[in-house]
């Protein structure tokens, strides 16, 4: 079975496109529309990444980012921050909420799957 | 493996005209004044998700609006602008060309290029800070060469005294602040004397210079011109002057200019393999790599960092963090750090275990604390404490934020978590099946009628049951299809603002009963004439502020759009306390075109000619409307709604226009009655009473035409039977005579009987038969015959020219 990767997006055509992809290269893939149904998702099924979008109604991604950094079974999982703010500030910002890593957005699928390789095989 | 992104544009096309829509009214209620953080933030966000989406998706010319609107937007929710009634006109203007843009990628036409550019522009302009130009192109363009803003990066070290001096500094600060848009991405502090800053000015490089030379050594400032470049970073370091190798980082960049920067402490590494790769190799105790060095995030970005980007085809990076670090990644980290020319491809920069601060560090490899501080100088923590520290500090900022998104955005996200979405065919075939259904409950309780009352009390209760449910289901079906009017309401305050600032009026757009249920076959068709309502009022019913203030009225007209239920109808009302309509100016017009009135008629009369065809009291015609083609078309579309145009107006004090509509178009509220042994429905809403006459009432004309002298009126009689050509009763007295009133005025139907009042269901008659004049549709009666229903107007004129409707009767 393949590896679960979450992705957090409120926009569903960045959802669909990232699921489709991650889907296509053989990951399971959950989603969730914004930080709280991620958080949620994250509780119901452990991921083995995360992609979150920054910008989000509810709870943005770094509040997600941290809140599953406090989970235990969340400690050490990679997450992506897929954020069109490439500015230090939310690099720095998402460095602190304890990202892996982070995707600026726009980016094509091959470049997606090219950064999930990379993290999680 | 290659995927198709157009798989994924429906959704994308969905979304984004969700946003425009979202960000137009947001931007309608903005009260420029005083706007709310949370209302910017909101408006923010969708500019930002379609600026995603659309690069995501290959639409880049979206992306470019979106881009510069955004930046303006940022620069509003930071407070560092204040907004302006010009930057919502030019918001405006932005969400209609990003439309034009999503249209032509819908295959629509192409949006004008010429108005893209216009509007950046003007978007641009005000980001800098600069009063708005005028609207008309070249005004614009001309506009924006002669001020020649540019962007300008702005490194410095400052000498340490000026640094310590808070009152020297601030000074600076501020005589930057007045001759340029000042974006501080690094202020120095203690440890790090660097001034860094993103400047927008009119002002040359010299003058910059100069300016800072009361502070500064004019060779110790570094600009660089960024914006309108390709890119402009700034970097900086503690140790001015340290040679090359020591600062224990290196950056690969693409700016060209790369050697002339060596002396500040820092190195730039061209992008070109050969450059980086061997001062990199020449020293490989440290070593950090990013070509994007946007993405890295040293110290400052400037607006065409995202744009740089893009060109790159996107950039990723990953932040190696103490404690959420999986070990593999960071062999892997160090492992691509041996091949820069590997990771140089692929647009993104890794970080190995920063400080807090910012990434492209790495501890292990020897790195030298003083260099990874200078590049984060406020990030002074210690490494131990640093990965708990920071997340706690970027809580705390990101909370109040996160907070207010969470209120604002609960109730939508409740809203639509329990609403689903239907095809329209599916709630038509469940109201056709519940028609159906009335139909059969009614020949049920005919059938019932037969039956002795106590025998069968069992059956009859059941059937009261049946009826009863019936109505319920019928009712909680036919709510599917309602709509409330805030759908059509909604976008009347872009209208009413767009035509009050083309006529230099100030308007306040009211509306009442928002709420009110319509349903959507009726909302879709209402917005036309309620639009051309809205212009009429506008344009001439509230006056100038000028002649408003001379009238000692409140400057500012008010419109309002109200609906409401009543009975069976829902009543929309168009008001606006403007001139009201001009009694002598219409009654003069419709002499000129020979339209038979008198200065005797009611003032109900004389509104009602503004319903003629063509008339227009207005004297030019102006862009807005008077070119003639109005009321009558609202009128008309109304009625072939099943509805009605009232007009009330009282000079100097208003115009109201009133719509009465029937609440669906699939149910109508009609009178059966029997002419000849058939049945026919008479739409309620036309009939204006019902009388027994008597035959002195009945004057006969020359010809075979007959008047009816009902309360001092003389209204044709018309005999249903004989327009439809059947047998029917021929004593007056024995029938009854219905005064109905239609757009071709008033008139006495003759018909043998009225049997009673129904709702009945409207079955299209053309869809089942054919089409039959003088008949708008056909229902089933509870019996199971068919029974028409008459379409008043036609029957009216059928009767008044008995030859016609005989001739069209048998074609």
């Amino acid at each position: 079975m393949g590896k679960v990767v979450l992705t957090v997006d409120d926009s569903a055509s960045i959802r669909q496109m990232v699921a489709f992809t991650l889907k296509s290269a053989g990951y399971e893939v959950v989603e969730a529309v914004d930080g709280e149904d991620g958080l949620n998702k994250a509780k119901g099924k452990t991921a083995d990444l995360v992609l979150t979008d920054q910008n989000m109604p509810r709870m943005d991604g770094l509040t997600l980012i941290k809140t599953l950094r406090g989970l235990p079974q969340y400690r050490s999982t990679p997450i992506l921050m897929l954020t069109t703010e490439s500015s230090d500030a939310m690099k720095a910002a998402g460095k602190a909420a304890g990202a892996t890593g982070w995707l600026v957005k726009p980016f094509d699928p091959q470049k997606l799957l090219e950064v999930v390789k990379k993290v999680i095989g | 493996m290659s995927i198709d992104m157009s798989q994924f544009y429906q959704v994308f096309f969905e979304e984004t005209s969700e946003h425009l829509a979202n960000m137009e009214s947001l931007l309608l209620d903005l009260d420029v004044d005083a706007p709310s953080l949370e209302e910017l933030n909101a408006i923010f966000r969708a500019a930002h998700s379609i600026k995603g989406g659309s690069g995501t998706f290959g639409f880049t010319d979206m992306t470019e609006v979106t881009h510069v609107l955004e930046t303006l937007l940022d620069r509003l929710r930071k407070e560092e602008l204040q907004l302006r009634p010009d930057m919502v006109d030019a918001f405006l203007a932005a969400g209609d060309v990003l439309r034009a843009q999503l249209e032509h990628h819908q295959g629509g036409p192409a949006a004008e290029e010429a108005q893209i550019r216009l509007v950046c522009e003007q978007l641009n302009k005000l980001a800098s800070g600069e009063a708005a130009g005028h609207e008309s192109p070249a005004a614009a363009h001309q506009g924006a060469v002669s001020a020649e803003i540019r962007t300008v990066t702005l490194t410095c070290n400052l000498p340490a005294e000026v640094v310590a001096d808070a009152g020297a500094l601030n000074n600076l600060l501020a005589s930057l602040a007045e001759i340029a848009v000042l974006d501080v991405t690094h202020a120095p502090d203690a440890t790090d004397t660097t001034l860094a800053a993103v400047l927008t000015t009119q002002k040359s490089d010299a003058e910059l210079r100069d300016l800072l030379s009361f502070f500064v050594a004019p060779d110790m400032v570094k600009l660089s011109p960024g914006g309108d470049q390709e890119e402009a970073f700034g970097f900086f370091d503690s140790e001015p002057g340290a040679p090359e190798a020591d600062p224990g980082f290196g950056f690969f960049d693409e700016t060209p200019s790369v050697p002339a920067k060596e002396d500040l402490g820092y190195g730039f590494f061209d992008e070109e393999p050969p450059k980086p790769v061997s001062p990199v190799s020449a020293d490989p105790g440290y070593g950090f790599f990013a070509d994007d060095v946007a993405s890295v995030g040293v110290s400052s970005v400037t607006a065409s960092g995202i744009r740089e980007e893009q060109d790159r085809d996107g950039a990723y990076g990953f932040f190696e963090d103490a404690a959420g670090k999986p070990e593999h990644l960071a062999n892997r980290n160090i492992s691509a750090m041996d091949s820069p020319a590997a990771i140089e491809g692929q647009g993104y920069g890794i970080y190995v275990d920063a400080p807090k601060g910012v990434g492209l560090f790495d501890d292990a490899p020897g790195i030298k604390k003083s260099a990874a501080l200078a590049a984060s100088p406020s990030a002074a923590a210690s490494p131990a404490s640093d990965s708990s520290g920071g997340r706690v500090g970027a809580a705390v900022s990101a909370a109040p934020k996160t907070g207010r998104r969470e209120s604002d955005k609960a109730a939508v996200a409740t809203a639509t978590d329990t609403s689903i979405r239907v095809s329209v065919e599916k709630v038509d075939q469940l109201i056709n099946l519940v028609g159906e259904l009335v139909i059969t409950q009614a020949m049920l309780a005919e059938a019932a009628n037969a039956f002795d009352p106590v025998m069968a009390e069992k059956l009859l209760a059941g059937i009261d049951l049946l009826s009863r449910n019936t109505r319920d289901l019928q009712e909680s079906v036919m709510s599917i299809r309602m709509l409330p009017m805030s759908m059509v309401f909604s976008r009347f305050p872009r209208v009413v603002r767009d035509l009050a600032g083309k006529l230099n009026k100030q308007v306040e757009m009211k509306t009442m009963g928002d709420n009110t249920e319509l349903d959507k076959g009726l909302i879709e068709k209402i917005t036309d004439p309620m639009t051309h309502l809205v212009r009429n009022s506008l344009d001439h019913g509230i006056e100038t502020p000028e002649r408003r203030s001379a009238a000692g009225k409140n400057p500012k007209g008010t419109l309002t759009l109200k609906a409401s239920h009543q009975g069976g109808n829902v009543v929309i009302e168009v008001i606006d306390d403007g001139a009201g309509l001009n009694r002598e100016k219409i009654l003069s017009k419709a002499k000129e075109r020979g339209l038979p009135v008198s200065d005797g008629m009611t003032d109900h009369e004389v509104w009602q000619l503004i319903f003629a065809p063509g008339f227009s009291t207005a004297d030019q015609v102006t862009d807005v409307s008077g070119r003639g083609v109005g009321m009558d078309v609202v009128k008309r579309n109304i009625e072939g709604l099943g509805g009605k145009v009232e007009l009330e107006s009282s000079t100097g004090f208003g115009t109201r226009t009133i719509i009465r509509l029937p609440l669906t178009l699939a149910i109508l509220d009609g009178m059966s009655v029997g002419v000849g042994g058939e049945t026919f429905i008479v739409p309620l809403t036309t009939i204006v009473e019902s009388l027994q006459p008597s035959l002195s009432d009945i004057r006969t004309m020359a010809g075979d035409s007959r008047m009816v002298h009902i309360r001092g009126e003389y209204l044709p009689f018309i005999s249903l039977g004989k327009v439809f050509g059947l047998h029917c009763q021929e004593d007056i007295t024995r029938g009854i005579v219905m005064v109905i009133e239609s757009e071709d005025g008033k008139a006495a139907l003759f018909v043998d009987e009225l049997q009673g009042q129904h709702q009945v269901v409207i079955k299209s008659l053309e869809a089942n038969y054919r089409k039959v004049p003088g008949v708008s549709g056909a229902t089933i009666m509870g019996d199971g015959s068919v029974a028409m229903i008459l379409d008043v107007s036609a029957v009216t004129r059928m009767g008044l020219s008995p030859n016609n409707s005989q001739r069209s009767l048998a074609a």
